[in-house]
């Protein structure tokens, strides 16, 4: 073989592996959990969870997701009237909730926020979110 | 290889000559009957005085020879305001160091909204003075009118909905008081093209 092919075959698998290795990202970045969290948390939390100001908390690092990751797909459900502190500042908007999202979809956005922002990486499984989604309805008496 | 190159000038050459200067349009044009036949003349934003979170009073004067963004919101929104704070807060920190950009929030909910609460709201993007950002406040009736006559101005234009005080538009306005774009303040894509008409206003075009 000489080396004007040699040349040309290694272009053409670079190429290739370039167009696996895109197509492999943004198959990772589009997952279901994503695309939730991008259509319903990131528009005031942020899309890399950074929140705003002192209006929106953060997600990214934040202290109150290790102490209340039980709590997190209530909170998705029903939102949030009370204050409440994250990072040591206190936020006081209220949080509406996402009524219309199903138990999978929030379970998705969970270990999306659980993968992305914290240390721990809680893995939230269907049964889990299932438990605390019952546990908070019932709280709430609905 | 010599022609290819020549060819590749020239052709690259045509490529960014063609490229045309992007212009606003100008809304609110209405053609009115004089002695002389037909004129066209352009409905400017409607006198206006406000306070804003320092409690300083804001009027057209303050806006003279700028070009502004002018939005409808209220604090104790949980739904889209968040949203539209964070766009605006976009477009307040590209043109952080430009005087010649302005941004003017007016709450709908003026019976809640009074400076305190508004100077607190704006604390809470990080907005610490009224320098270039103003929130503001009045009378119920005025701040509906205000967006009725963004409103009236925009209802020429088809493509705008009706009833923008609650759907999160950002309005572009001139430094003639005229207004020159709608865009929805909950659309990152929509305000980025936002931010790049401004600019266009800037440069004077």
């Amino acid at each position: 073989m000489d080396t004007r092919k040699k040349t040309a075959l290694i272009a053409v698998a670079g190429l290739l592996a370039f167009y696996l290795l895109t197509k492999g990202l943004n198959a990772l970045s589009s997952s279901p959990g994503a695309n939730s969290y991008k259509s319903y948390c990131a528009k005031c939390h942020g899309e890399q969870g950074e929140g705003l100001g002192t209006l929106v908390p953060p997600l990214n690092n934040a202290d109150w997701l290790k102490t209340n990751s039980s709590n997190l797909a209530c909170v998705i459900r029903y939102g949030i009237k009370d204050s409440i502190q994250v990072n040591g500042q206190w936020y006081d908007e209220e949080m509406l909730g996402l009524s219309a999202l199903s138990e999978v979809q929030i379970a998705n956005i969970c270990n999306y926020i659980s993968s992305n922002f914290t240390e721990t990486k809680h893995f939230y499984t269907p049964e889990e979110i299932e438990n605390s989604l019952q546990g908070c309805k019932d709280e709430k008496g609905n | 290889m010599k022609e290819l190159f020549y060819f590749l000038a020239i052709f690259s050459f045509f490529l960014f000559s063609c490229q045309e200067e992007r212009s606003l349009p100008i809304y609110g044009k209405e053609a009115v009957k004089t002695d002389l036949g037909y004129d066209t003349i352009v409905k400017k934003v409607a006198n206006f005085q406000f306070v804003d979170q320092k409690g300083e009073s804001i009027s057209n004067a303050d806006f003279e020879g700028k070009v502004f963004v002018s939005d409808f919101f209220f604090t104790s929104c949980p739904s889209i305001c968040p949203v539209m704070s964070r766009q605006m807060l976009r477009i307040y920190t590209t043109y952080l160091d430009n005087e010649e950009l302005a941004l003017i929030s007016h709450t709908i909910d003026p019976d809640r909204d009074d400076v305190q609460k508004l100077d607190e709201y704006a604390h809470k993007l990080g907005i610490e003075d009224n320098k270039k950002w103003h929130f503001v406040t009045g009378e119920k009736e005025d701040l509906y009118k205000m967006a009725e006559n963004y409103m009236i101005i925009a209802y020429a234009d088809d493509e705008v909905p009706g009833g923008f005080e609650h759907s999160g538009y950002f309005i572009l306005v001139d430094q003639k008081q005229q207004v020159r774009g709608y865009y929805d303040g909950t659309d990152e894509a929509a305000v980025s093209q936002l931010i790049l008409d401004i600019q266009v206003l800037l440069d004077g075009h």
